[in-house]
């Protein structure tokens, strides 16, 4: 019993300073945010309490359903091909290839450069009228390459989905670079000698081996496309009408240009639990074992 | 051992040439828009036409870069930048390490809750958050001061550390942990000695994540740092952004010359990429 | 850091956390400081014209100093916002006029005893009328109270390529007909005809609002107060002149996916379009105090731009109607710690020597008539400044922005669905008088 609480205390010890940070940084602003869900608030002067007719309104509001349906779009269509591109190419990369290390660089710099930047030259690309695009489009015969993508509400936010694939597979790259590291050689060699090709090795040992790797990249893509931002902002402010709002774009456009903070930390509330949630279906969908940490 | 594994690796290397075929292309596209930040940034205002299809300027000309470095103390606010970076990324690697270790290897009471709530901070959207970030730091007396920021980026990257670090935490055999344990090692023994060193994939991740976090944010030390000699770069690009923004060279001047510290901490850090557990278990 | 040292830390934490405010308190307080510095935030004048304001203040006053910080509107909206719910306004803070002055109203000083002291009892007069007007939009009934006073005005209107239309044989447009019959001669070169920058909703709504006052001159804004509906054939007709812009083929493809500044406008001063719908303060892209050299050709001395009025619309009003108001305008914190410095400061800018450099470099048309650049750099640069300055802002009668923030963003919307055909002009009258009647409470 003593050892188990000796245990115990070691534990909390580690963990202690994480968590103080955490109590004061990330509990407050939640807090803070439910409480202000409650309120009809400008954010300057004093608010009115009224209860849940935010979340009563919010449920009610078109915009957020449109914001929400884009979630559903952004989760699955950003991860998926992020994951799979950035797979490819770690497995490619691992390998000692001649100018590895350029490569690797070259994929992974669209993750570094502020989104304003990229925002203003995806727009000088996907300008239908005079656009990288459209000149190239014309050059080669390929009309369909000056598109409106970003002008159409049909295809905004697939235009946005798209740009943010080339800003982040780096990423997803740079994970299973990490995640291949984990994998012991020896269990490579043992499959050689089995006679298993490339292709089975890739699919049938190396793929399974690096679940914890899919894993992260699941959860934190999940996340990650729920609080998406800077680059809507850039590229399409959440428009053409709303088309490719995304839930942070419009909090941050009714808490700063309508001036209704009350309705905004809503907005953010309702964000909180989507992601939770999301997370703990996960976790019953892929066990138990990846969260506490049982697993194997 | 080491000699075994250089040589598939060099023999592995010469049997996948053929990757070149795909990936030169690949890369080639890829880089197209890179290509075009880079010269809007060298696009002069006064000639704002463009060649090869408006990816290039007509008339190159470093006059932005001129003109970013005489204006602004360059210098100064990388310094300043580095003060805010340098120690977030130390503490969140520190810091998380040990929370991913506990969570990972030792006994911890409502391990679940806590992996759970850590995701909280992952969700929280800077816009959302900065009012609340700045009366924390108003009440704890650290407005306008760098180690504010510190602080408040540690938070909110340490959710990324910990699940990253713990999952190559995991990787490693619990025997390896048993065995420690057998020779009399303490938890802090085990820990710093031998699971630190071998998460080194996790942590080169992770110290560019932080890098990317902590050096590009501009919300929070716009708000909360209010005297110009402590403004990180991040704040500079700003001055360039104004509503009737015209030429944007300027902007993509600043924009690259912050971006460039990023690639060169990837390129200083991706090589921990390539000799992780393989080999060094046994 | 210890562990005792972060457990001590986290008490406090938890403590003042406590202590501090809590969501939807209205804060009060005083923001404290040096009584020689005056702090100013903004997101205009651009940064190094601020710079040359604060530089001419600070050599007339020795021993003050004033503290400018410059940065993004969106980001701005921010900063105001925390400041102003943690004691820590600036003394000096950038406004636009309506929604964004009165939501700060009770952290602002009235300006009007500041500005009588300054200029004497009838210091009204020095300002363009439109301005004064402005200053007080959304005031409480009774409130007479100025709590912002311009520093800048504009009109908006449309520009002109004058070397792509002298290079076609084209005339400046001054009816609708016009406007299509330009643009199909301009057609089928490398440039746009009439290029419009439809992302942004400032833009929609201002090229709106000029369309619909030429169709009847005043009638929106009755709309928007309520005395008068959006469904009103005239206002329709506005949404509907609006659609053709696209549907006609006058704007380029893509158009509302298109930014103003920087894509757009980059595109103008290549010379890449034709006609743009912006405002006066494009003239600020011949700065006279900027190297000369670092101009694009088209904008030195304005030489290749011609400003004119939005067309008359068919059945609409005889003449083309003047749109514009408040650029910028500045307000002082109630808590100032020198509220007369502060005063000096913002009089300064707006009509002495700050304001001067700020009109030098032609940033906008000064608030205040009667201030000129020390120097121009061409004829044609004069010209316009004297058009816009005598002769245009003087008769702007009709309002560039609306009220409500709410009824602005409705407004937007509805311009964009219509844009991108996901709205007939009637289904957005329909739309906006749904939130324009909330917005009046009923």
């Amino acid at each position: 019993m003593r050892t188990k609480l000796r245990q115990n205390i070691t534990g909390l010890l580690f963990l202690l300073p994480a968590v103080v940070l955490f109590a004061v940084f990330v509990v407050y602003p939640i807090v803070y945010n439910m409480q202000a869900s409650t309120l009809d608030w400008d954010g300057v002067n004093a608010g009115t309490f009224v209860g849940f007719d935010n979340y009563v309104k919010l449920f009610q509001d078109p915009t957020f359903l449109i914001a929400l349906r884009n979630s559903a779009y952004w989760i699955p269509l950003t991860i998926i091909p992020q994951a799979l591109i950035g797979f490819l190419l770690a497995l490619a990369l691992n390998r000692g290839l001649f100018a590895s290390t350029v490569y690797r660089a070259i994929f992974f710099i669209p993750a570094i450069l502020s989104p304003v930047v990229v925002g203003i030259v995806w727009q000088r690309i996907m300008d239908p009228f005079n656009g990288v695009f459209t000149s190239v489009g014309k050059a080669t015969g390929l009309d369909w390459l000056g598109g409106n993508f970003l002008a159409n509400p049909q295809t905004a936010i697939f235009a946005v989905i798209f740009v943010n694939i080339w800003m982040w597979t780096g990423f997803s790259m740079l994970f299973y670079l990490a995640g291949l590291q984990l994998i012991d050689t020896s269990v490579l060699e043992a499959a050689k000698i089995d006679g298993a090709g490339p292709l089975q090795t890739t699919a049938r040992i190396i793929f399974p081996l690096l679940k914890s790797t899919h894993l992260s990249l699941l959860l934190l893509g999940i996340i990650g496309s729920l609080k998406t931002f800077e680059l809507v902002y850039v590229l399409t402010q959440g428009g053409p009408a709303h088309a490719s709002e995304m839930l942070p774009t419009y909090a941050f456009q009714q808490a700063f240009q309508l001036q209704s903070v009350g309705y905004a930390s809503t907005i953010s509330v309702v964000l909180i639990v989507i992601a939770v949630a999301s997370s703990l279906s996960m976790v019953r969908v892929f066990g138990a074992g990846f969260i506490s940490g049982d697993e194997k | 051992m080491i000699a075994t594994a250089v040589r598939r690796r060099s023999r592995l290397a010469r049997r996948g040439r053929w990757l070149h075929a795909v990936l030169i292309p690949l890369a080639v596209l890829w880089m197209v828009p890179v290509i075009m930040v880079i010269g809007l940034s060298l696009m002069p205002s006064s000639n704002p036409e463009t060649t090869l299809f408006g990816i290039l300027p007509a008339q190159p000309s470093f006059s932005n870069y001129v003109i970013v470095w005489q204006q602004n103390p360059i210098l100064l606010h990388a310094a300043n930048s580095l003060l805010i970076a340098v120690p977030s990324v130390a503490i969140v690697i520190v810091v998380g390490s040990m929370a991913a270790f506990a969570l990972a290897r030792l006994r911890v009471p409502l391990r679940g809750l806590i992996f759970g709530t850590l995701i909280l901070a992952l969700v929280l959207p800077m816009s959302g958050i900065v009012v609340a970030t700045f009366k924390i730091l108003q009440a704890l007396g650290l407005y306008n001061s760098l180690l504010g920021l510190v602080l408040a980026y540690s938070a909110l990257g340490l959710p990324f550390a910990i699940i990253i670090i713990r999952t190559s935490f995991l990787a490693i055999p619990y025997e390896t942990y048993e065995a420690a344990v057998t020779d009399g090692a303490n938890a802090w023994q085990i820990f710093w000695r031998v699971y630190f060193p071998l998460a080194r994939p996790a942590l080169a991740v992770v110290v560019i994540w932080q890098v990317m976090m902590s050096w590009n944010d501009f919300l929070l030390p716009l708000v909360t740092l209010s005297s110009n000699e402590l403004k990180p770069l991040t704040l500079v690009p700003l001055a360039y952004r104004g509503i009737f923004l015209s030429q944007p060279g300027a902007l993509f001047a600043v924009l690259v010359l912050i971006s460039i510290p990023v690639v060169a901490v990837f390129l200083l850090v991706q090589r921990y990429l390539v000799n992780g557990l393989a080999g060094a278990i046994k | 850091m210890s562990l005792r040292k972060i457990a001590a830390l986290t008490g406090v934490a938890a403590l003042s956390i406590s202590l501090a405010a809590c969501a939807g308190g209205a804060t009060t307080g005083t923001s404290g400081g040096d009584a020689n510095t005056v702090t100013f935030r903004s997101w205009s004048p651009i940064e190094q014209t601020t710079k040359q304001m604060v530089a001419a203040f600070e050599a007339d006053n020795p021993g003050t100093k004033v503290d400018a910080t410059i940065f993004n509107y969106p980001e701005y909206l921010v900063d105001l916002q925390t400041r102003a719910s943690s004691n820590t306004f600036p003394d000096i803070v950038g406004l636009q006029p309506g929604a964004l002055t009165q939501q700060y109203r009770s952290n602002l000083l009235p300006l009007q005893d500041c500005a009588a002291k300054t200029w004497g009892a009838d210091w009204q007069n020095k300002f363009y009328p439109i301005g004064i007007e402005q200053a007080r939009a959304g005031n409480p009934a009774g409130d007479q109270n100025f709590y912002s006073l311009p520093i800048l005005v504009q009109t908006v209107n449309l520009w002109a390529n004058t070397e792509l239309f002298a290079a076609a044989g084209a005339t400046i447009p001054k009816t609708w007909d016009e406007l299509t019959s330009t643009v199909a001669q301009l057609k089928g070169g490398n440039a746009a005809p009439f290029m419009l920058p439809a992302k942004d909703g400032w833009l929609r709504n201002a090229v709106f609002l000029q369309i619909a006052n030429n169709v009847n001159p005043g009638l929106v804004y009755k709309a928007e107060s309520g005395t008068d509906s959006w469904s009103n054939p005239d206002l329709v007709k506005a949404l509907d002149y609006w659609g053709k812009l696209f549907t006609d083929g006058i704007a380029q493809d893509g158009a509302i996916g298109l930014d103003a500044y920087p894509s757009a406008v980059n595109q103008f001063e290549a010379g890449n379009a034709a006609m743009i719908p912006l405002g006066a303060w494009w003239i600020q892209q011949s700065d006279p105090t900027k190297s000369q050299a670092d101009i694009p050709p088209l904008s030195q001395g304005m030489s290749g731009y011609e400003p004119f009025l939005f067309p008359t619309i068919p059945g609409g009003a005889a003449d083309s109607q003047f749109v514009g108001g408040i650029d910028v305008s500045l307000g002082i914190s109630k808590d100032a710690a020198n509220p007369d410095l502060a005063c000096k400061v913002l009089t300064d800018w707006i009509a002495g020597k700050g304001g001067q450099k700020l009109v030098d470099t032609m940033n906008d048309i000064p608030a205040v008539a009667g201030l000129t650049p020390s120097s121009f750099t061409s004829k044609k640069q004069e010209t316009i400044w004297n058009t816009f300055v005598t002769d245009w802002l003087p008769q702007v009668k009709y309002s560039r922005y609306f009220d409500d923030p709410k009824v602005d963003q409705a407004v937007s919307d509805a311009l964009a669905a219509i844009a991108t055909g996901s709205q007939t002009p009637e289904q957005a009258a329909a739309a906006i008088q749904v939130v324009s009647d909330g917005a009046n409470g009923k």
